[in-house]
């Protein structure tokens, strides 16, 4: 018989050794292993089962099974009822809709809809920065869909991830579209070619913080998309941007509040900002491998639009930027 | 001999970032529920689908496809499958299958893929019966493939599923997969038996010996393993006359269990067993010893 306590094997980092500041920040070479571990009364390990190790599995795996929930029939049902809002997004039926990347898609549909309705409901093409198997692509269609409507009727879309997997599972996942109404691109998220205006919407959840070029990334998507992009971002409090390395031991770049106001400027647009999650709340809290409390103070993600149109809806926030277009 | 081992443990489960060389983690990052119990799932029936429909074979995680295919139930237990759909099917005929414990359908979705590797077209009615915890995610993966399928939650009545097991061609019980699933699951294998199913594959994870048939899994579930002569006695209703047959197997995830310092053994093998077919080269399961290892894996 065992009994069983949770337990957190990096109290190292709660005493604060690994701090930015202290003399063990260092270049190493990291060993990074997924596993049940399972400790005695001593700390030693008592048992280990390793996990798959490839960080693809993971992401399709959740985004797949996102995609089966945002599917259910009765999610539908309670939207169709409920109709498509903040409110009926903070449910405690579906707590898959409560979480951030719901929200990003609530005002990119309304931005959508904004632009259909201005110009006879043209159908409108969406540029999905770091797609995974495109699981935004379903929640659209679910909203739209209780609007009689459905995303193939309004939507271009074109995913972009750099994983065959997900890209792979992402057409498995969404069959019988026309390349058309559903394309897929294989690339890194800031290694990418890009036209001037060929997108009218853009999005990307989570994405360009870590591409290799985040600020590459962000510029392509404003070069690119004519109307507007809503991103998830993580953004810094401090006044300038900062470079951190993440549990995968990917770099990651938290952008400053500065560096948003300066691409805005640069491509006459106005950046909004919606809510604000402090990384502490976010669903990864510990995402980021020796950080300090001085750092991670004021960090967290921020629903960012960058845009062009005259009108916003939802009331967001404009940080700063042009509008007068 | 009751387990009276006992022992307080600390677990955790993650992404540990180590410094090279190092043995204590610099970081960890726990993994989210749907990570640990849904995610290998779902990717490795995307996997075997892609492999079906052509789109890649080449896939980065067609390794880890590659790493298991012999060694997990599912894809052993499909070419098993297979071997006992194909001589008695033709191609456009209707081949009726139920699955107790199916999860989101890996093993239907290696089946198919074996099917349709040997050129037999028919078309597979899967009935997958479980926990609710799987349902959506079975019925949403399932429902983008031309063949049928459908999720009974075990809960329902009993004599339906007594039924389905009757009238299905094969019947399935997956019970090495049953252990890795979240919710209760209340089907025992005696029950399936007890409808007297036409032909009958069995998944288990089997102990060594009677004393030490209690085990605890990573997911802190303790469970109690058959023996193998418990296993050919379950399955006895319908093998009687013929050979239990089947396959035992060190199965490479034997780490899913706790070791049990106090047992003298502690080695437990995963074992598959047929009951209406003959499958050569399964062997008897009622005289094949725990530590046979014999060298079919199934392959077609």
């Amino acid at each position: 018989m065992f009994n069983f306590k949770k337990v957190d094997p990096t109290p190292l980092r709660k005493r604060g050794s690994l701090d930015t500041d202290s003399a063990s920040q260092q270049l190493m070479a990291l060993d990074i292993v997924n596993k049940y571990v399972f400790t005695d009364e001593h700390g030693s390990v008592f048992h280990e089962c390793e996990l798959p190790a490839d960080a693809d599995i993971y992401n399709c795996g959740g985004y797949a099974d996102k995609v089966a929930k945002y599917r259910d029939p009765q999610l539908y049902d309670y939207l169709k009822g409920e109709g498509v809002s903040e409110k009926s997004l903070e449910s405690d039926g579906f707590p898959i809709l409560a979480t951030q990347s719901p929200k990003l898609d609530l005002i990119l549909f309304e931005m959508i809809k904004l632009q259909r309705r201005q110009n006879g409901n043209v159908r409108v093409s969406l540029f999905d920065l770091g797609c995974t198997v495109a699981e935004h692509y379903d929640l659209l269609d679910v909203f739209f869909q209780t609007e009689d409507d459905s995303a193939a009727n309004v939507l271009d879309y074109t995913g972009l991830d750099q994983s065959s997997l997900v890209l792979i599972a992402a057409k498995i996942l969404h069959p019988g579209l026309s390349d058309k109404q559903f394309s897929l691109v294989k690339a890194e998220g800031s290694q990418f070619e890009i036209k001037e205006n060929q997108f009218d919407f853009g999005l990307s959840v989570g994405v360009v913080n870590h591409v290799v070029d985040p600020h590459s990334a962000i510029r392509k998507l404003l070069v690119g998309c004519r109307l507007g992009v809503v991103m998830l971002l993580w953004v810094t409090k401090h006044q300038k941007g900062t470079w951190l390395l993440n549990h995968s031991g990917i770099p990651f770049y938290f952008f400053s509040q500065q560096d948003l106001c300066d691409l805005a400027e640069e491509f006459g647009m106005t950046v909004y900002l919606g809510e604000f999650t402090p990384q502490e709340d976010n669903s990864q809290p510990r995402s980021f491998a020796g950080v300090g409390s001085e750092i991670m103070e004021g960090v967290g993600s921020y629903q960012v639009v960058f845009s062009k149109m005259a009108q916003m809806p939802m009331g967001l926030h404009a940080l700063s930027g042009n509008n007068d277009e | 001999m009751m387990n009276e081992y006992k022992k307080e443990l600390g677990w955790s489960v993650g992404r540990f970032v180590y410094q090279r060389g190092s043995s204590a983690p610099l970081h960890f990052m726990e993994l989210q529920d749907f990570h640990v119990d849904s995610a290998q799932g779902m990717v490795e029936t995307i996997v075997l689908r892609a492999i079906r429909t052509r789109l890649q074979s080449d896939l980065p995680a067609g390794k880890f496809f590659e790493d298991t295919k012999d060694t997990s139930w599912n894809h052993i237990a499909a070419r098993i499958a297979a071997k006992i759909i194909m001589p008695d099917f033709q191609a456009g005929q209707h081949v009726r299958i139920v699955e107790i414990h199916s999860g989101i359908g890996v093993l239907f979705e290696a089946l198919k893929l074996n099917l349709e590797h040997e050129g037999l077209q028919v078309f597979l009615d899967h009935i997958g019966i479980g926990t609710d915890e799987y349902r959506r995610q079975y019925e949403y993966i399932q429902s983008l493939d031309e063949h049928a399928s459908r999720y009974l939650e075990e809960a329902e009545r009993e004599d339906e599923i007594v039924r389905l097991c009757q009238r299905a061609d094969l019947v399935v019980f997956n019970g090495a997969e049953a252990l890795t699933h979240r919710g209760t699951q209340s089907i025992d294998l005696a029950r399936i038996v007890a409808a007297m199913p036409k032909r009958l594959l069995v998944t288990s994870w089997v102990a060594s010996n009677e004393n030490e048939t209690n085990r605890t899994t990573i997911k802190r579930r303790n469970v109690q393993l058959p023996i193998v002569s418990e296993l050919c006695q379950i399955l006895s209703p319908i093998t009687e006359g013929t050979q239990p047959i089947g396959e035992l197997t060190d199965g490479a995830f034997s780490d899913f269990f706790l070791p049990e310092p106090n047992y003298e053994d502690g080695k437990i093998r995963f074992a598959i067993a047929c009951a209406g077919s003959d499958v050569s080269p399964l062997v008897d399961l009622r005289s094949a010893p725990f530590e046979f290892k014999s060298d079919f894996n199934g392959h077609l």
